[in-house]
């Protein structure tokens, strides 16, 4: 295969995943022209190693494995501070909402508590989870992927991928509901008699 | 084959996070599904988890791209 149509094969190939990339890319950076210019070294990466990628396999997660690869490598240590892993509850928004009152007045009492808060909110709260964990909720919520393609696409074993996640969300649920009644959206200790 | 008998709540509640995520064997996703149908109280836990992920996943989906991300890449890779 020439350059040009290597080149062209690579863009089409790359197209449809840009948007999920940048968005896996802002998650991770927190800033726009840091994600883009993640993307972008990513995007030149992968098309060095293009001849290198099997036909046919799935070419979002090798692009996002070479993409995590490479933040990895050139991040930054300075991180917000990460919560304790020790004190995950189980299902802490449903019983919260419960115990708030919220469970009775509505069809979807989830969203009754998450649509207040904005993306940035909820990464806010993502950016609270340690690293490993935030990188595969990451590619969780932005792919539809199994857990074995995000073990696939982190390198690690798909045992790990599933205790990140399942204690993941744990923390993401405690830290979301903290922020929802910081910004009002659930207040305080309101109706704490249990159901 | 006979039917997989249902779990019970324990049972059910250690597999929450698989079968929320269809990460059981279809045995166990039945069995939970069984389980689902006949208690009332995890049914609507369950509907909770699910909830709350897609709508987090929903919100996530939606970071705004920018409009020449595209155009940034080709040119990266001009200049490579
Ligand atoms: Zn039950």
């Amino acid at each position: 295969m020439d350059g040009s149509t290597l080149r062209r094969e690579f863009e089409s190939n790359l197209a449809p995943v840009a948007g999920v990339a940048y968005r896996v890319a802002y998650n991770l950076t927190r800033d726009r022209e840091d994600a883009v210019d993640l993307v972008q070294d990513a995007t030149v990466l992968a098309f060095r190693a293009y001849e290198g990628f099997r036909r046919g396999s799935n070419f979002r997660a090798w692009f996002l494995r070479i993409l995590t690869n490479r933040f990895l490598k050139t991040r930054s240590r300075k991180r917000v501070e990460s919560v304790s892993l020790d004190d995950t509850e189980d299902v802490y928004l449903f019983k919260k909402s419960r115990e708030a009152g919220l469970l009775g007045n509505s069809e979807d009492p989830a969203r009754l508590v998450l649509d207040g808060l904005d993306v940035e909110a909820v990464q806010e709260a993502m950016d609270r989870l340690p690293e490993e964990f935030k990188m595969a909720a990451v590619l969780y919520f932005l792919n539809d992927f199994s857990y074995e393609q995000i073990a696939d696409v982190l390198e690690i074993p798909v045992g790990t991928v599933r205790s990140r996640l399942h204690r993941g969300r744990k923390i993401l649920q405690k830290e979301l509901w903290d922020v929802a009644e910081a910004r009002g959206i659930v207040s305080r200790g309101e109706g704490s008699t249990d159901v | 084959m006979s039917e997989p008998c249902a779990f019970d709540c324990y049972q059910a509640f250690k597999r929450l996070d698989d079968f929320v995520d269809r990460e059981l064997t279809g045995e166990e996703m039945e069995q939970v599904k069984r389980h689902l149908e006949l208690c009332e109280a995890c049914a609507i836990e369950f509907q909770f988890e699910d909830d709350v992920l897609k709508c987090l996943k929903e919100k996530l989906q939606r970071i705004d791209l920018p409009p020449d991300l595209m155009q940034r890449l080709s040119s990266a890779l001009d200049e490579a």
